[in-house]
């Protein structure tokens, strides 16, 4: 499967639902090729293979960069899809500041503030192209084999960000699911600073299981807000916990846990349990 | 303060008798913006991640940075934050020389004919937004550095608490020459 359409952009049938959430993958400073956290990276997608039951598919929170031209991003998410490809499951990629120009405000896309830089049409070549998507927003839809149960990824775009994303957001967080994940780079405690601050809105007026960001560069779960920072993919830690990814198990009782590993060890970082309303489970 | 200056102590001994780190001169202009942005700052420096006094890279991430021209020692400082504070800062020696490079882009004492930028990626002293990182770039008067003379220790020293309330300390010290 590597970096191939693998599960693909149409809703796919599965019998567990089962995936790992990456974030946040980027050196310090600009243009740092030197710097980019290959070592780590590569062993965190090495971890999700080898995960057993083996996951599907895989979540990434945003942020693959930091790059000022072209030539560094081409390098940049080169090093990153090599280490990608230690996992053979297929990738559902979120849009960070960093796939726009860096600055958490800035805007990208056709009509946008920023237009089309190469970080964001790299990324949309790169990541979101090969998995059958054009835009930086978009649902990909599971359901059960046995229909017992139907779940929606919905990737927000907070950096690419249109008043068509946010017609097409409550477009889709209406459609009736079992399960509804909102997957957005920014956290609710970032949104404020970006353009996108009413999706928050739209996410707050439907139902919601985990809303799944990064851009903090830290683990941390928020219940009120029925959210999940991973932001620990190697980009520079913000705070004392140590790089790791996620690990998400529906349960037969139709419950979510979700798990956070240390990438080095597999230690747990974090264990919680919610039910398809995102409450306490 | 008083956990960071015994490691402090400690790694500075150690580094006495080691061979000198070479401090590479740079090969184009430096625009002190606190981008770090220039290629020499990733492809030429000497650079190291500081160490948490167990071992292994300090949480949060801090890194020094270090070149030089004719005139000056550039220093690039880059710590992971996500709570930015005034009153952080790191703390570096230079042989005699001492000093702070604060979060709010001071250099204190002062060192005549020294020049500070920084760039912050979040909001200064707003517990209530996560921040992301701020980054110092620092030109030091060679003549002030002693290391026109000869090599000199350089010792890097950050502790930062992050919003689970606990410090965490990181620190880096060697002895360096200019190339």
């Amino acid at each position: 499967m590597g970096s191939g359409s693998g599960m693909g952009s149409g809703t796919s049938t599965v019998t567990d639902l089962r995936f790992g959430i990456v974030g946040d993958t980027r050196p310090p400073n600009p243009g740092d090729t030197a710097g980019y956290p290959t070592a780590i990276i590569t062993k965190i997608y090495q971890d999700i293979q080898a995960e057993s039951p083996a996951l599907p598919f895989v979540i990434s929170t945003g942020d693959y960069m930091f790059a000022d031209t072209a030539a560094q991003v081409t390098a940049q998410l080169a090093i990153y899809m090599t280490a990608r490809n230690n996992y053979t499951g297929t990738q559902y990629p979120a849009m960070g500041n960093h796939e726009c120009t860096g600055a958490t405000a800035s805007n990208c896309g056709s009509g946008n503030t920023d237009g089309m830089t190469a970080n964001y049409t790299q990324f949309l070549s790169t990541m979101v192209a090969p998995i059958g998507f054009q835009a930086p927003y978009y649902t990909k839809n599971i359901a059960a084999a046995d229909n017992s149960w139907t779940a929606k990824f919905v990737v927000v775009a907070c950096n690419a960000w249109t008043t068509a994303q946010g017609t097409w957001l409550t477009s889709e967080l209406a459609k009736p699911t079992t399960y509804t994940f909102v997957v957005r780079h920014e956290g609710t405690n970032a949104v404020s600073q970006t353009s996108c601050g009413a999706s928050q809105t739209i996410i707050d007026a439907h139902p919601l299981t985990l809303l799944i960001v990064g851009h903090t560069h830290t683990y941390s779960h928020y219940a009120s807000t029925k959210e999940v920072v991973v932001g620990i993919g190697g980009a520079p830690l913000t705070s004392g916990t140590d790089y790791g990814y996620a690990v998400v198990v529906r349960n037969a009782d139709g419950t979510i846990t979700v798990t956070v590993y240390n990438y080095s060890s597999h230690a747990v970082i974090d264990t919680f349990k919610i039910s398809a309303t995102g409450a306490a489970a | 303060m008083k956990h960071l200056l015994a490691i402090c102590a400690l790694v500075a001994c150690k580094s006495h008798g080691a061979p000198a780190q070479q401090i590479p001169a740079i090969t184009g202009e430096l625009k002190l913006d606190g981008e770090l942005g220039e290629s020499d700052w990733s492809t030429r420096a000497l650079r190291h991640v500081l160490a948490a006094p167990t071992g292994g890279q300090a949480r949060p991430f801090s890194e020094a940075s270090l070149l030089h021209d004719k005139a000056y020692l550039y220093v690039g400082l880059y710590a992971a934050d996500e709570d930015i504070r005034t009153g952080e800062y790191f703390d570096v020696h230079v042989g005699a020389l001492a000093f702070h490079a604060t979060s709010t882009g001071a250099i204190t004492p002062a060192i005549a004919g020294a020049k500070a930028s920084i760039d912050r990626d979040g909001t200064l002293d707003d517990p209530s937004n996560d921040d992301e990182e701020w980054v110092l770039e620092l030109a030091i008067p060679l003549e002030a550095t002693g290391l026109a003379g000869g090599a000199q220790v350089v010792t890097v020293q950050r502790c930062d608490t992050p919003k689970d309330h606990i410090e965490r300390c990181g620190s880096w010290s060697g002895r360096v020459a200019l190339q």
